[in-house]
């Protein structure tokens, strides 16, 4: 799980060094593997696509939504069942992404990153040809 | 004669030990939705979670619900008791193409129903959907209903 040389891996950081950010909520996530890319999904409502952050350094991929404090915005709080703070999560990836052609998009309050696979780890289809 | 005996003994096991699971789903889902929020499993109704702020002017109902279109919610007003219903599909899979590595973001209905703490004027209602953000604004009765009477000599 924790093996960063293989190219092929995308992994969830759970309790690890590089999400001990107690402050921050954890959004959840989908990570799909299609045969071109990963595509990691994520709930971060109440943010924008001004104030995400995404990066991809030291093998580790962070996702950070800021979140303004919209409710003492609004008025006096009569009752709270959630929190409102900013989102985070953060993945351990192998070399085998693309970091350049890296792509996002936030739309109904879900954030989409599009991360293709480099060409070393992008399965080949091989035509045989008849001799 | 005898011989499929073991089988339906088997059989038995399974359709108790299958029962006694519906049971316990059926017992424990209304507890797992309320703890889980959004992160409600497929098919069992999700009752998302409220913050109620107010002002002088009106209440404010505000739910987190990302991924929700707008045409897939529904808000009303009745008796004092506000009701959100909806649902959320995530992303359909073409499941020869591609493979889950992660599944938390689930595909749900949703529906609550809260008693309003104070009275509401009809008239004064607004719902937007915003950011994966639900906001309700409720005028509230007091306010819109005030007029001033005039004191005669």
């Amino acid at each position: 799980m924790n093996n960063t040389n293989n190219n092929n891996v995308i992994d969830v950081c759970e309790q690890s060094d590089c999400c001990k950010r107690p402050q921050n909520y954890r959004a959840s996530v989908d990570v799909i593997e299609s045969s071109d890319a990963w595509t990691v999904v994520a709930d971060m409502p109440g943010s924008s696509s001004e104030a995400i952050t995404i990066s991809l350094e030291d093998n580790t991929l962070t996702i950070d939504a800021a979140v303004a404090d919209r409710l003492a915005a609004k008025g006096r709080v009569r009752r709270q069942e959630y929190g409102v703070g900013d989102f985070h999560r953060s993945f351990r990836v192998g070399s085998g992404i693309d970091g350049d052609a890296i792509e996002a998009t936030y739309r109904d309050g879900v954030l989409e990153v599009l991360l293709p696979k480099s060409s070393a780890v992008k399965g080949r289809r091989i035509d045989v040809r008849t001799a | 004669m005898t011989m499929s005996l073991p089988t339906a003994t088997h059989a038995t096991v399974d359709t108790v030990r299958h029962e006694f699971d519906r049971v316990l789903d059926r017992l424990m889902a209304p507890a797992m939705a309320l703890s889980m929020g959004l992160m409600d499993h497929m098919g069992v109704r999700a009752h998302p979670a409220f913050n109620i702020i107010e002002n002088d002017d009106s209440l404010i109902i505000e739910a987190e619900l990302p991924g929700v279109a707008a045409h897939n919610l529904d808000v009303t007003v009745t008796d004092g008791v506000l009701t959100v219903s909806g649902r959320r599909t995530t992303e359909p899979l073409d499941q020869s193409e591609t493979t889950m590595l992660r599944h938390e973001r689930r595909s749900m209905t949703f529906e609550r129903s809260i008693r309003l703490p104070e009275a509401v004027h009809h008239e004064g209602m607004d719902a937007v959907l915003e950011d994966g953000v639900l906001t309700i604004t409720l005028a509230k009765a007091h306010h819109a209903c005030t007029r001033r009477i005039e004191v005669r000599n």
